[in-house]
């Protein structure tokens, strides 16, 4: 267990450099340039500018010295924000985000459960139509539009939440984060409701009701527990993605998160905010994979991760 | 069944260890909202003085970049600055530059070149006085490559002494042509007689700084709220640098405070016009900004205001495609284009946003003379739609050409409304030019940018929005060889008319008008290097006890100055 875990960091730490190293490139690569009034200098004050930010040096050299400072945790600065840190920039905006995504998975993957156990309890039936139905809409109707409709009904005309901004404490958080659910709850129902169908036929439940173990016991005690495997396995990917797909209903609720500045410094060739906030978000996947691979392994005796003994 | 307690138990580990991960950020976040909370309620303290609160709700769709005067590029900046600084001169309720820290007019050189002016007396907000070094200390710095300021050296080149040279590195910042001669006199000596010079006066970059602030503040200057110093109407609170949203308080250390009523403006950053419109009907913002659709939607609504931008919009038509001819480079042919669509149809009907036909390449609304005559009146509508007369110089142009057929790239950018309006121009300008077949091009800003430079394109939709309040700043871009001339359009009598407008003729006002609207002429109508399309237009939602807010055509958007708060209660 020890060898693979090492070996794991050692992957890890591969990958971020990749990951950084791609996104250096491509980024260097589209066209523009993050000083904004490049056009109205004159080719020597424009050299000055550049010189300022280190952007007149060849880019290899450009490149060396960001991992060198990557790599003591310096993210260096905005060039949007003149005198803003990327560091404390993501700090801050780090926040709302992960209130709103933590908010948005607890409540879609609880009711996503309680959904999928439903249909797969009472298959064929109206419940699980129903349950069925709420997860497609909850698939295929983006985020945004949903968060638009609620923006309208439950906070303009029903006046029970605030329309926007973050100003009122958690009530500010309540439609975002209802919004982000829809995802996670759909996800989460569908691999419930297929693994309990598969579980429920299995010859162990068929023992446990031969056994005289009643309804209630035999869906928690043993169908859901091994129904959940699958399911801790998507947690991951679907935090990562409710951090970074919440760009867009942080824009709609006029949110201070970090998902939209990540598409803002993209149109404005804010390159250290371009890093800083894809590394972020790299670096959490990263490690959220890799937590729920070990674990994964760990829960599930017959997945064998490092093929040797522990 | 021991094992599968373990799996129990470490399926429930990781999903607690996967929301405390989640939860990271989580306490400091909640300590900022009560932050804000608590905040919030000392906004609501009713004020003693005023009948009725004197209080704005607005909405910006851009964060503050900066608000360090050396460095501001972006229009939120210059829009506050203008708000909560206050430089040598004002753009008065009319769009006038009118004297403000300077005390009545400056002391003018009989050569144009030496100006004289006499300080007020007038604070900080911290309490000290606003002396001549402050605005030396503060232009100087904005010429000092340290800085590396983009408006300093693109603002002050060619207008204040030696800011040329500076700017191309061949002499010291600290030569340049401004200098305190005591606490309350500046002496600024120009390159050259500027006849627009009072009205810069009143620009984000020409803006004192307070030395002793700055260089204590170090690093830290301009970084929040707190690590600035304001002498304007209005001092900046609640600002953490790159946060969504910040405050304007009234300065009561402003001299001419008593002009000033209201007492708080309340900003927040939203970005979707639906969000915004929201907040409108809720009451929660007394402002919002409509586009696209919603520009549509209410354009019969009594709270619809509308205001009309100096920023033209224009064909750039391109004579030499990477080195190679392009089919503009025949005049007739730019004519027949200029002519060939309905730009009423395209203002009031596609883009239906406020939004006015141009017939001209300089704005109206824009310049005045000292009659207050509109610049844009001089010359008259030209360019104007006219079927006929494009098809004939079509025809003409296709002989000179020795071609019965022409394919066409119109570049533009890749917004739903800028697409439309390329449909738009394909549909006009097909339908009115037999054997004319366009194809579009729609690309994002950065990259649009990028073929202009590298001069990639056959008709660019462009914009230009001025600098100064001078014809001179849209005029300057035909130049032969200029920086932002890249359609490789050179007319010797063009030329020659620019450098007259700021060289020979620089003193004398009618004739340097004359030249100016001449030139404009000779670019829209003669040589039809570019086609000018509308004038940008913007739609509001303002309630109505919203008052005095005055909108600005260049640098800061608007002054909150004379604003006020009518009415409200009685709703």
């Amino acid at each position: 267990m020890a060898k693979f875990i090492t070996r794991r960091v050692i992957y890890m730490f591969i990958t971020f450099f990749l990951i950084a190293t791609a996104t250096f490139f491509l980024m260097k690569a589209l066209p523009g340039s993050p000083i904004s009034s490049a056009s109205k200098l004159s080719p020597t004050q424009l050299a000055i500018v550049e010189a300022k930010y280190g952007l007149d040096q060849p880019i290899p050299v450009q490149y060396a010295k960001y991992m060198l400072n990557l790599a003591q945790g310096d993210l260096g600065n905005s060039f949007q924000f003149k005198n803003a840190s990327v560091t404390d920039l993501i700090i801050d905006r780090l926040g709302p985000s992960m209130i709103l995504g933590t908010q948005g998975l607890v409540l879609g993957v609880t009711l996503g459960i309680l959904l999928g156990m439903i249909a797969a309890l009472r298959q064929n039936t109206i419940w699980d139509y129903g349950s069925t139905f709420v997860a497609i809409i909850g698939i295929s109707i983006p985020s945004f539009v949903f968060a638009t409709f609620l923006q309208y009904w439950f906070a303009v005309k029903l006046e029970l939440f605030p329309v926007a901004l973050w100003k009122d404490g958690w009530m500010s958080s309540v439609l975002p984060s209802i919004a982000l659910a829809m995802g996670p709850l759909a996800t989460a129902s569908r691999f419930i409701r297929t693994e309990m169908v598969e579980v429920l036929n299995s010859d162990y439940i068929t023992l446990a009701k031969s056994k005289g173990a009643n309804g209630f016991e035999v869906a928690f005690k043993h169908a859901f527990r091994n129904a959940l495997i699958p399911l801790v396995t998507v947690l991951g990917p679907l935090a990562a993605g409710l951090l970074t797909g919440s760009l867009v209903i942080e824009q709609i609720f006029a949110i201070p998160g970090i998902g939209e500045q990540f598409v803002k410094s993209i149109m404005a060739n804010d390159f250290s905010i371009i890093m800083g906030t894809t590394l972020f978000f790299s670096a959490f996947l990263i490690v959220v994979i890799f937590l729920v691979d070990v674990l994964y392994g760990i829960i599930d005796p017959r997945i064998r991760l490092s093929g040797g003994k522990d | 069944m021991k094992n599968s307690k373990i799996v129990w138990l470490l399926s429930l580990l990781l999903v607690v260890a996967l929301f405390l991960a989640a939860c990271g950020g989580d306490d400091k976040a909640k300590e900022t909202t009560t932050d804000t909370d608590e905040k919030e309620g000392t906004t609501e303290e009713p004020e003693v003085a005023a009948d009725e609160d004197q209080v704005l709700n607005l909405i910006m769709t851009a964060e503050i970049p900066t608000m360090d005067s050396a460095l501001v590029t972006d229009a939120v900046g210059f829009d506050l600055l203008n708000n909560v600084n206050e430089g040598l001169y004002r753009l008065s309720q009319e769009n006038i530059a009118v004297p403000a820290i300077s005390d009545g007019e400056p002391k003018v050189s009989e050569d144009g070149l030496v100006y004289t002016f006499t300080l007020r007396d007038s604070n900080w907000s911290d309490g000290t006085p606003v002396t001549a070094n402050d605005f030396e200390y503060a232009w100087k710095r904005a010429m000092n490559p340290d800085t590396a300021s983009e408006y300093g050296p693109y603002m002050m080149s060619g207008v204040i002494k030696n800011a040329t040279a500076i700017s191309n590195a061949e002499m010291e910042y600290t030569e340049l042509g401004v200098k305190a001669v005591d606490e309350k006199t500046l002496e600024v000596t120009l390159e050259k007689p500027i006849p627009y010079f009072l009205s810069l006066m009143s620009f984000g970059t020409f803006l004192p700084q307070n030395e002793a602030f700055v260089t204590a503040q170090g690093e830290n200057y301009a970084k929040n709220s707190d690590a600035l110093l304001y002498n304007g109407p209005f001092t900046l609170a609640k600002w953490d640098g790159t946060g969504l949203s910040w405050q304007l308080l009234k300065n009561e250390e402003y001299w001419d405070k008593e002009t000033v009523k209201l007492t708080e403006i309340n900003y927040d950053v939203v970005k979707e016009t639906a969000t915004a419109v929201n907040l409108y009907s809720n009451g929660e913002k007394d402002r919002a900004g409509l586009s696209g659709e919603y520009a549509m939607q209410y354009a019969a609504d009594p709270e619809l205001v509308k205001e009309q931008e100096t920023s033209v919009f224009y064909f750039k038509y391109n004579q030499e495609r990477v080195g190679e001819k392009t089919p503009l480079a025949n005049v007739n042919i730019r004519e027949a284009i200029s002519k060939a669509f309905n730009k009423e149809d395209l203002a009031t009907v596609v883009l239906a946003n406020g939004s006015t036909a141009a017939y001209s390449f300089i704005p109206s609304n824009f310049v005045f003379d000292e009659e207050g005559n509109d610049f844009r009146e001089v010359n008259g509508d030209m360019a104007v739609f006219n079927a006929d007369e494009a098809k004939t110089a079509w025809e003409k142009g296709l002989s000179e050409l020795g071609v019965t057929e022409l394919s066409i790239e119109i570049l533009g950018g890749d917004t739903e409304l800028s697409k439309k309006m390329d449909e738009y121009f394909k549909a006009q300008l097909e339908g009115n030019l037999p054997g004319l077949s366009i194809t579009l091009k729609e690309v994002p800003f950065n990259v649009r940018l990028d073929l202009d430079t590298n001069q990639d394109y056959d008709i660019q939709v462009a914009g230009w929005g001025p600098d100064y309040q001078d014809p001179f700043t849209f005029l300057s871009l035909w130049e032969t060889d200029g920086g932002n001339n890249q359609m490789s359009y050179s007319n010797p009598e063009y030329d020659k008319l620019l450098t007259d407008i700021n060289g020979s003729l620089a003193l004398d006002i009618p004739a340097r008008w004359e030249a100016m609207a001449k030139a404009e002429n000779i670019i829209v109508d003669q040589d039809f290097a570019v086609g000018p399309i509308y004038q940008r237009g913007l739609m509001f939602l303002q309630k109505p006890y919203v008052k005095g807010i005055v909108a600005h055509p260049f640098g800061g958007d608007y002054s909150y100055k004379w604003a006020y708060v009518e009415g409200k209660d009685a709703k």
